[in-house]
């Protein structure tokens, strides 16, 4: 009878004991908060199985992965009054959790939270900037990531100290022009396009041009080259004509002044020209007189 | 039927019966532990939240099943595409007509409109599964930042023509860089920029610009057509001048040897009977000029006037 009474003590002792220490599972990626009566009293950060009293103690699990926070779009100006849109997102995650949940408790609250000191800090940034420190192909004037890391900096130490969330990245996922401002860059585009199409146009006449009168002058080139040569081509030829022909004329100068007045007469006289013929001409005596030898025999 | 299920509840109230119920619902339990990894995955296996394997390889394995443990699977071998410039934010209707488009700043603050593809794989299945809440709504945002960076900082014509391809390499590292400082288990394996367009208000002042860049091309064409049509021809043309002085120089100095052995051969019979020669080539001479002239022959034995009036 003692024996039985005491083993049946013992049962309902572990089974108190057993209720007392209810399991309850850490997922990774997952904060557990255990509040007694609403207080916290123990954070569980690594994943695993651990025990709370029932009834007394609650378990609040808070999200601890990367989450993705997208701020409304909004419109900011910048320090050369520019209108631009900017579209940011945040990456971040609880880092602490009994701060995360005394302050924001909410996933909602924490993101409405961030969304509002992103906005006011990028207003900020980029209320201290010129435009082309956001949009430039100068490296010099650039300065969109550093302009992200400085508010990234801002909304971090904020987030970190009054929400115990750790902002992992702030990004901007897009710049765009507000639709009124839209019109007027189009505007501009044209115009640039225009001077461009201009340009391609003149440089290709520009181009052309050169080249036809580099042609032009490579032909006169060629061709006063080729004159030249040919010239001195028939000089020499002339030279040569004129020494070949004197060689043979030195051998009888007195028959070759016959023989080339013989051949003036041939120029000199045409049908225009009248001769008169005197009749004891040697040329007509023959004729009127007969042979020399039939001359001599009357 | 009442008495059936009387007698059931009876046998179950026994010891016997309890523990015999207790071990099949055990054992239905732990059979629902058997999972199989296909070949292009990978496991993930965890034991009260903590991940034990976070890499079990493909086959029919067992694990507690929950609320102990928990079993996934994670397709890794496979190629995931996330496009960018398609879709529309959610969050603001009016700009998201405009956002959905797809447009960003260039350098020069121009409007270009991209899409592109991404082409990822999963490189770590535990922290793509655990990690993040959306990976891939993370992936999103953050290609398109990178997108921002990159195109903010080149010049349209850049990013219309050689500058795709940088761009594509600035997003693609630039991307993975902060995607492995989430943490996400994600590795990009190609950014693939499908179009890079001028918004459709100014795409006709684009494509002038094509136009006066053929225009220009089809000039210079034009000119070196020319060219290369004159100078063949001036080419042509120098070398017929200058052979055909050579033809004159042969022409020229063969005449002249001629001519000179002519009068050679002349002279040599000159020199036979010089007087004959004389008389003969005089008379040739005459026979050939005077049937053009007009003749007149005058007799000594007539002098007067009578000549002058024949000459009238």
């Amino acid at each position: 009878m003692n024996v039985r009474r005491a083993v049946s003590l013992l049962v309902v002792l572990a089974g108190a004991g057993l209720a007392a220490f209810t399991p309850f599972v850490v997922e990774v990626g997952q904060f557990a908060v255990v509040t007694r009566f609403g207080r916290p009293v123990a954070t569980y950060a690594e994943p695993g199985l651990h025990f709370r009293i029932p009834i007394v103690d609650q378990v609040v699990r808070i999200d601890g992965r990367l989450l993705l926070t997208e701020p409304p779009v909004s419109e900011y100006l910048t320090l050369d009054k520019k209108n631009v849109i900017a579209r940011p997102f945040l990456a971040w995650r609880v880092k602490d959790p009994l701060r995360f949940l005394q302050t924001v408790l909410l996933r909602e609250s924490a993101e409405a939270r961030l969304s509002a000191v992103t906005s006011s800090e990028l207003g900020a940034a980029l209320g201290s900037v010129p435009f082309e420190a956001l949009v430039s192909v100068d490296p010099q004037k650039m300065r969109l990531s550093k302009i992200a890391e400085g508010v990234e900096q801002r909304v971090h130490d904020t987030a970190a100290r009054e929400y115990g969330i750790d902002v992992v990245s702030l990004r901007l996922e897009r710049l765009a022009f507000p639709q009124q401002n839209e019109a007027a860059v189009f505007q501009r585009m044209r115009a640039e396009r225009e001077r461009i199409a201009r340009q391609f146009r003149s440089e290709g006449e520009e181009a052309s041009l050169k080249i036809r009168a580099e042609a032009d002058r490579e032909r006169s080139e060629l061709l006063a080259e080729a004159d030249r040569k040919a010239a001195q081509i028939r000089g020499e030829a002339e030279a040569e004509a004129a020494r070949v022909y004197a060689e043979a004329l030195k051998q009888d100068p007195e028959f070759f002044r016959f023989v080339r007045t013989l051949e003036s007469y041939d120029k000199i006289i045409d049908d225009k020209t009248t001769i008169v013929l005197p009749a004891d001409s040697p040329l007509m005596r023959t004729l009127v007189e007969g042979p020399p030898g039939a001359r001599e025999k009357k | 039927m009442r008495a059936r299920l009387r007698q059931l509840l009876g046998w179950l109230s026994r010891p016997a019966g309890a523990a015999t119920l207790f071990f099949v619902l055990l054992a239905v339990w732990l059979a629902s532990g058997v999972f199989t990894v296909p070949a292009t995955s990978l496991g993930v296996t965890r034991l009260f939240g903590a991940v034990t394997d976070p890499a079990v390889t493909p086959g029919v394995h067992w694990w507690w099943p929950a609320p102990v443990g928990a079993a996934a699977r994670v397709e890794v071998t496979s190629t995931f595409t996330l496009s960018i410039g398609y879709a529309a934010p959610e969050d603001d209707p009016a700009l998201a007509s405009r956002l959905a488009l797809g447009r960003w700043l260039t350098g020069d603050t121009n409007i270009l409109e991209l899409r592109a593809r991404v082409n990822y794989r999963i490189a770590d299945p535990a922290h793509w599964l655990l990690s993040s809440e959306s990976p891939r709504d993370v992936m999103r945002d953050v290609v398109g930042s990178a997108v921002t960076e990159a195109a903010s900082a080149l010049p349209v014509d850049d990013l219309l023509t050689s500058g795709r391809l940088r761009l594509a390499e600035r997003v693609m590292t630039r991307a993975q860089g902060v995607l492995d400082a989430y943490g996400l288990g994600v590795q990009i394996l190609g950014v693939n920029l499908e179009s890079v367009e001028p918004p459709a208000d100014v795409v006709a002042a684009f494509q002038a610009v094509q136009n006066a860049k053929a225009d220009r091309e089809r000039a210079v064409s034009e000119a070196q057509a020319y060219a290369n049509s004159v100078l063949p021809v001036a080419r042509g043309e120098s070398e017929k001048r200058v052979s055909e002085s050579l033809s004159f120089q042969s022409q020229r100095v063969n005449a002249a040897q001629g001519a000179a052995e002519a009068f050679a051969k002349l002279a040599f019979e000159h020199r036979q009977s010089p007087a004959l020669l004389e008389q003969r080539l005089y008379l040739e001479m005459v026979e050939k000029v005077m049937p053009r002239a007009k003749r007149y022959v005058l007799s000594p034995e007539q002098p007067g006037e009578l000549p002058l009036r024949i000459m009238e």
